[in-house]
């Protein structure tokens, strides 16, 4: 039996965007960034398209669905990328780019935000990573 | 969801991306295969740096998509934490890395060509 790849996406590339009507805002982010904070967001992006974020990037999960994760940008310290990822729609589950934070910002109170802002999901305090 | 083509969005605003991911080429490309095998094995940064004598700085320069390439010790360090393993392979025809890992089955988990 093959082993189990939980950080993998099963058999396809998903979508990596930002939610619908945010994606200038998203953007907006990414173009002001420096550029190793760009370039590494940039292949983050790219990786998302097949492998989930790592486990201690884990913000909390939101309306059952939403797994949310502010992510450590490769060459760039200061940045949190911050994502969603509809863990319920599969085999391909999207996922949402919430947009670029400084990591003194509170990344993952931000992500939590942002998701349920932009995803428009009901009020809810989000389950801590564990 | 409505653009599923965000990269290609942020390289039509920011085209110098481009130019730099093809100067760093390899440094990317590694980097890719060096996360992809870590995320397979379900390892973090940490947990490298617990199972090996890299350290936190190193394993970042590691998977970051610019910078000096790594000497081969060090990437084999890396490698030997996840429990893995390396091949490496030359050839006189161009060779598509996402085909090679994905042909193999399980046996191969990331690779990069160039």
């Amino acid at each position: 039996m093959p082993r189990k790849r939980r950080s993998a996406v099963p058999d396809a590339r998903r979508a990596v965007a930002p939610p619908e009507g945010f994606e200038d805002m998203v953007l907006q982010e990414f173009t002001a960034a420096s550029d190793d904070c760009l370039d590494g967001a940039y292949m983050l992006i790219e990786e998302l398209e097949t492998l989930n974020p790592d486990p201690n990037e884990r913000c909390g999960l939101l309306a059952g669905v939403h797994e949310v994760y502010a992510m450590a940008v490769p060459g760039c310290p200061r940045l949190r990328l911050l994502v969603s990822i509809d863990h319920l729609t599969g085999p391909a589950q999207p996922c949402f780019v919430h947009g670029l934070v400084a990591k003194t910002f509170r990344p993952c109170d931000t992500a939590l935000q942002r998701a349920q802002t932009q995803l428009d999901l009901p009020y809810q305090s989000g389950n801590p990573a564990s | 969801m409505t653009d599923t083509s965000f990269r290609a969005s942020l390289l039509k605003a920011r085209p110098d991306i481009a130019g730099r991911a093809a100067a760093n080429d390899t440094k990317r490309k590694l980097a890719l295969a060096l996360r992809a095998l870590r995320k397979r094995q379900d390892l973090t940064q940490r947990d490298i740096e617990h199972r090996s004598t890299l350290s936190q700085s190193l394993i970042s320069r590691l998977e970051s998509p610019t910078g000096p390439m790594p000497n081969f010790d060090t990437v084999m360090r890396y490698v030997e934490a996840c429990g893995g393993h390396l091949i490496l392979g030359f050839s006189l025809s161009k060779l598509d890395a996402d085909s090679y890992w994905q042909g193999s089955g399980d046996q191969v988990v990331s690779a990069m060509a160039v």
